[in-house]
């Protein structure tokens, strides 16, 4: 209805070059790591490259830096506590959803958030240390859970409301087990807001440099402490590569299905 | 139909087991956190501990390193909130026809791809002397060599930080506002006032920003809270002096005086507690969570 | 009749999954302690590395440094000793943070078995109890090691006691733009001189490298090479810093960015030095000019030089860490770094150009050759020209002083 007539009215020239230079302007990032890390030599006050070369990529990808181990490492980190967190999320927030004080939970849930993950990292890190837990992935993976856990609550808790509660009364009283309810019923409608919940704890863990940081102890060589550690030692190239790396799967993902970019509100 | 009006007390015992279960997960991690940083900051645990003792307490009034982080980063935090709220506003509802549902919308998307290092990386690249941007400068004539161009990153100001945080939140606000802009149905709202007489001002000033603040005020306070806490990009581009909060506890963390560990988790708690009141004053004032 | 939910099952499993990777992750081999190591001869406890997997923590701010760690010596040591080579980051004050925070939470093995360190870090680790030790005299390499000489054997004033491992040998520079500053200052007074005419050109980092341009300062101040010798004397900073931070706050405003921040790491000190913000840099690596000049990093025109009151020299260890699981392992490691054919490579300024702490006379003949014909490189200042020029580091706590003054002086 506003869309129809929003496409009849005409844009104005100044607002369309306004969007184009916005859209210009969030492609310039990646645009711009591109060009960074196949550029030989970029010094002031080129504008652009005078050279390209492969050879960034081809340390990146087939030296000894070790930065495909670095990929797998955040991604298999990464998924993992999605996994966790988005199931434990889906548990809680059904839990809580069906509670009169439901918005005092999802407040509650909001707790990890008060402190930035470096220094619930640095506060915690003695009762990891004495969990066994620091300098392991497995460490990491329940650092990050903890954040991860908290944000699918607030995702999933937006699902469960009187018409899901009516479509799982209605059948159970047509005989289906909680199981069958759950598989045939729930399930399925719940499915895009769980993939939503699924992507968005998969960043908060693939993007996190400060658990891994503390946590990690230097020993989980995740992609975020990889870009840091070139940024820190000069090497731009190589931190472009890097965190190209870092931004292409997401990206990806993002673009094939915007969906998964809801914000909870 | 599922009763919803249920209260803590005349749950049966194994559904409060569960709420507390599910809550505790979140809830616990960082009440531990905050009361291990209190009994550190209070000489109750630590290696070179001796016992109780509120001399660290008394020494942060004496001190101003921690009372200039804590402002610079509240300081920090507003000035980056309010600009993206702004700069958000104002492109969402002026393009939000130009940019339309194809290229446009997907690349606001671009911007979320990225993470705080890469954000500081890129912020690096282009805010620094010898950066783009000052090689565009160059070009222009407008300086002569890179130490001319104004001092964005490294600044006392925070001026790194804020462009990087702003350049961050503004597409997530603008994707946040055009949704909300939708749901919230502004545009009949918007077309009623009209109708009852109201000029394109005063519906902008009474309809669609009040509306559009108030449902975002929740993510607005995430976002401050996010940007007060913030660790990497200030790592990467901030200044020795002023510090962020978070890079100046971890700094007291490491520093050569081991006696000084205490004022570290001392600075982790205040910081806490004004994020927590934070959060709590924020959403207090929410209407009641409607479910669904 | 009790139902369990399907989501008590789901909650249980994944709390049980939690506890269950908390605990059953960490079962490594149990620390050997320095006891069972204390009986071993050096072949057993060579037999006992083979297969180990040893965490060394160091800076990791110089690409040519990691490149030497990662390319020669890791290789190298898992062909020829079976031990990999894990590189951690870490340094200074967040690596005696991190072990004490292990301390803290009685932690039996340290994740952590073998550290770069200096003289204020060696001193924190002291104090801590952390180090494991003395363990030098059992390396074999050791009998090489010139511990007779006062820049190695003594770290910040504290003698090294077989409690630390000398790697190698600095000497602080200044690094200059031949073309840009055709005479550069060689004293104080020199340098406020030029800095008032070149405002914006010059400036020194917050870090361990400025420190030490700092410390020379200091020196040059005291006017005697001995005047900071022995433990930490409060009249003497009082004294001296009194008129080192008066001397800087004169020219701050003539520094880059008008004094108002500093580089924050000699790594961005380097970049601005390359992009040409400013005139100078400093290094504690002899052979920085060349390699960086080789591989295109620094200009051409860059030179290094040392100011006429001599500028703070010193080594830089590897400690042991004393709850280390690995202490076979960490052994190994740091007796192939001071072997002479890892230290000749480190050498090389196409590789590192870092000093030796090995006494040259006391190698076997093709290394003694090797060692004498050895040329600096052309850009930095001769062997002659740097005797004598030498300051020896004084107390850790000089060091401190600084850092703090650093921030209450300058950034306020």
């Amino acid at each position: 209805m506003s869309a129809d007539s929003a496409n009849a009215i005409a844009v104005s020239w100044p607002r369309r070059a306004g969007a184009t230079a916005l859209i210009v302007l969030c492609w310039l990032p990646v645009a711009y790591l591109a060009l960074l890390s196949l550029a030989r030599d970029w010094a002031f006050p080129a504008l652009l490259p005078p050279g390209l070369t492969l050879a960034t990529w081809r340390r990146a990808l087939a030296g000894n830096d070790g930065l495909v181990t670095s990929f797998a490492t955040s991604a298999l980190i990464a998924l993992l506590v999605a996994t966790l967190a988005t199931a434990a999320g889906g548990v809680a927030s059904r839990v809580f959803a069906y509670h009169r004080h439901r918005g005092w939970w999802v407040l509650a849930m909001h707790a990890p958030f008060a402190l930035s993950p470096v220094i619930l990292g640095t506060c915690l890190l003695y009762f990891f240390i004495r969990l066994g837990l620091v300098g392991s992935s497995a460490g990491v993976i329940a650092a990050q859970f903890i954040f991860a856990y908290a944000y699918a609550v607030i995702v999933l808790i937006g699902f469960w409301n009187p018409h899901v509660a009516a479509l799982e009364d209605l059948a159970r009283t047509l005989g289906a087990g909680r199981r069958q309810v759950f598989q045939r019923v729930v399930f399925p409608l719940a499915r895009p807001l769980l993939a939503v919940a699924f992507f968005q704890t998969f960043l908060l863990s693939w993007f996190d440099y400060g658990l891994a940081a503390v946590i990690g102890a230097g020993k989980v060589p995740v992609l975020t402490l990889r870009v840091t550690e070139y940024m820190g030692s000069g090497n731009v190239q190589l931190a472009a590569a890097c965190a190209l790396l870092l931004i292409v799967p997401p990206l990806a993902l993002l673009l094939l299905n915007r969906r998964l970019a809801i914000l909870a509100a | 139909m599922r009763i919803f009006a249920r209260s803590f007390s005349t749950e049966p015992a194994h559904r409060r087991l569960r709420l507390v279960l599910c809550a505790a997960l979140a809830v616990v991690p960082p009440f531990l956190g905050l009361g291990y940083a209190l009994a550190y900051s209070l000489g109750l645990v630590g290696a070179l501990a001796t016992g109780f003792t509120g001399e660290h307490w008394a020494k942060l009034l004496r001190t101003s390193d921690v009372t200039r982080a804590l402002g610079f980063s509240l300081a920090v935090a507003a000035v980056t909130v309010a600009l993206a709220t702004v700069l958000a506003l104002g492109l969402s509802l002026a393009l939000r026809r130009a940019l339309g549902r194809g290229l446009g919308a997907t690349a606001l998307f671009v911007p979320l791809a990225l993470p705080g290092v890469v954000a500081a990386l890129i912020g690096f690249q282009f805010l620094g002397g010898a950066g783009v941007l000052g090689r565009l400068a160059w070009h222009l004539g407008w300086i002569a060599a890179p130490q001319e161009f104004p001092a964005l990153i490294f600044d006392r100001h925070g001026l790194g930080i804020v462009i990087a945080h702003t350049a961050l939140a503004v597409p997530l606000l603008m994707l946040l506002f055009t949704r909300l802009h939708a749901n919230e149905r502004i545009d009949e709202f918007a077309a009623l006032a009209r109708t009852l007489g109201a000029n394109r001002l005063a519906v902008l000033r009474r309809v669609t920003l009040p509306l559009l603040l108030r449902r975002a005020a929740p993510s607005l306070s995430l976002l401050f809270a996010g940007v007060f806490g913030a660790y990497e990009i200030p790592l990467l581009l901030g200044a020795q002096r002023p510090e962020m909060i978070s890079i100046l506890a971890r700094r007291k963390f490491a520093l050569f005086d081991l006696h000084q560990r205490p004022e570290a988790f001392l600075i982790a708690a205040i910081y806490a507690a004004i994020v927590l009141t934070l959060v709590w004053i924020a959403f207090r004032k929410q209407p009641p969570a409607h479910v669904g | 009749m009790i139902r369990i939910s399907h989501f008590r099952l789901i909650l249980l499993g994944a709390l049980g999954m939690f506890v269950a990777g908390s605990f059953g992750c960490r079962r490594g081999a149990p620390p050997a302690t320095a006891a069972a190591v204390e009986n071993l001869s050096w072949d057993q406890i060579a037999t006992q590395a083979r297969g180990q997997t040893v965490n060394l923590a160091m800076w990791q701010g110089d690409p040519f440094i990691n490149a030497y760690m990662r390319d020669y010596v890791a290789p190298a040591l898992l062909a020829r000793h079976g031990v990999t080579l894990r590189i951690l980051p870490g340094q200074g004050g967040d690596l005696v943070s991190t072990l004490m925070t292990e301390i803290e939470a009685r932690k039996a093995a340290s994740e952590i078995d073998l550290m770069w360190i200096n003289g204020e870090t060696f001193y924190q680790l002291r104090q801590l109890k952390a180090l494991h030790g003395p363990f030098t005299d059992r390396l074999p390499n050791a009998r090489y090691v010139d511990f007779a000489n006062p820049f190695i054997g003594v770290d910040f004033q504290q003698p090294v006691g077989g409690m630390e491992c000398p790697w190698g040998g600095a000497q602080l520079l200044a690094i200059y733009h031949e073309e840009r500053v055709p005479s550069p200052p060689r004293t104080r007074a020199a340098l406020a001189e030029w800095v008032r005419a070149h405002p914006g050109r010059f400036t020194f980092d917050s870090s361990f490298t400025g420190m030490s341009f700092l410390k020379s300062l200091l020196y040059e101040i005291a006017g005697d090479r001995t005047a900071l010798a022995g433990p930490f004397d409060e009249a003497k900073y009082a004294r001296y810093g009194g008129e080192l931070w008066a001397y800087v706050k004169s020219i701050q405003p003539y520094l880059w960015r008008e004094g108002r921040t500093f580089p924050n790491s000699v790594t961005q000190q380097h970049q601005l030095f390359a992009s040409g913000e400013i005139d100078f840099t400093f290094s504690l690596n002899d052979g920085e000019v060349d390699n960086k000049v080789a591989q295109g990093l620094f200009p051409a025109a860059a030179r290094a030089y040392v100011f006429d009151g001599g500028m703070i020299k010193n080594s830089h260890y590897l400690g042991v860490v004393a709850r280390s699981p690995h202490l076979a392992g960490a052994m190994v490691v740091c007796n192939f770094l001071i072997s002479p054919e890892a230290q000749w490579e480190k050498h090389k300024p196409a590789v590192w150009g870092d000093g030796t702490v090995l006494d040259v006379a006391r190698l076997p003949d093709e290394w003694r050759e090797k060692f004498s014909a050895a040329r600096p490189g052309t850009r930095s200042p001769t062997r002659s020209e740097l005797s004598g020029k030498g300051l020896p580091e004084p107390a850790a706590q000089y060091m401190v002083r600084l850092y703090e003054d650093f921030r209450t002086q300058l950034l306020h």
